[in-house]
């Protein structure tokens, strides 16, 4: 068999292993397969369920606050004290009720997350320029500048 | 995850302690992971339609990641195995700073998988305290370049 054969076999089981990994991922992992902004459509399919959610501090209410989560909101049953998040977002820790609101357990302030964003996106730009400096995109391939 | 300005210095770190002449390889290799999960984050400017993440978080396995660097590394005219082991040498250290990540519940890194689904953590700093990470790493960066020199 020659090098060049070997290598495309080699290259479709890597593409085939990659997409079975993937699906084998999402099945194992997706679960429950429940995507936290569907709660607001569908608060009886979670009721029960405990997960992390990370969002907006949106305001006090008199059971808690409200979050703000993919811009729509859900109230927060929480008895502990929130002070809302500096430039940031709230992460909770809770158990999602069918009446529609999330019962915190634990909640954190992400201080200055939009900052971290902010200079996250600039760092992705100086690794785009960094990259663009060392190699130079042609109809072989990536190749070195 | 930290931010990536910490991911990249800790890369930046990693190529010059291995002397890599493409730096901006490991770099990339350094943030790859957290592209694709990331783009939840476009919810704070616009509504999503409600889909499950979880296709998304695939990226940010080792064990998948290391199968799509290989087919990554395929687009470069340059040796194969350089850019995979690159790219992987960024990836291995976003993994392993995420994994000093503090979580509420069941969160961390699958380092294993596929072998196990178990999720590591150290349960060290809360994502918005990575600068306690980003400094001393930076100071060790920028010690062994004037050391170099």
């Amino acid at each position: 068999m020659n090098l060049k054969l070997l290598r495309r076999i080699s290259y479709i089981l890597i593409i085939l292993l990659l997409m079975f990994s993937w699906g084998h991922y999402y099945i194992t992992m997706a679960e429950p397969v429940l995507p936290t902004s569907g709660f607001i459509e569908n608060p009886q399919l979670y009721d029960g369920l405990t997960r992390t959610v990370l969002g907006i501090y949106a305001g006090p209410s008199p059971e808690g606050f409200v979050l703000q989560y993919n811009q729509r909101l859900i109230p927060v049953q929480y008895h502990g004290k929130v002070i809302p998040p500096r430039y940031g977002q709230i992460l909770i820790y809770g158990t999602f009720h069918q009446e529609g609101y999330i019962e915190a357990q634990q909640v954190h302030n992400y201080n200055y997350n939009y900052l971290i964003y902010f200079i996250s996106f600039l760092t992705f730009l100086f690794v785009l320029a960094l990259f663009a400096s060392e190699w130079k995109i042609t109809k072989r391939g990536i190749e070195s500048a | 995850m930290p931010d990536w300005l910490t991911h990249v210095v800790i890369g930046l770190l990693l190529t010059e302690l291995f002397s890599v002449k493409k730096k901006s390889v490991v770099l990339l290799g350094a943030i790859l992971p957290d592209i694709l999960p990331k783009i939840i984050l476009l919810q704070l400017l616009v509504p999503l339609p409600i889909f499950n993440n979880k296709v998304l978080e695939a990226a940010h396995v080792p064990f998948i990641f290391f199968l799509g660097s290989m087919i990554a590394a395929t687009l470069f005219r340059y040796r194969y195995w350089k850019i995979v082991w690159w790219l992987n040498l960024g990836a291995l250290s976003h993994f392993l700073s995420d994994a000093l990540l503090r979580h509420f519940g069941e969160g961390g890194v699958q380092l294993l998988y596929p072998l196990t689904s178990q999720k590591y953590t150290l349960n060290l700093l809360w994502q918005d305290q990575t600068y306690l990470l980003l400094v001393p790493v930076l100071l060790l960066y920028l010690l062994i370049r004037k050391y170099k020199k």
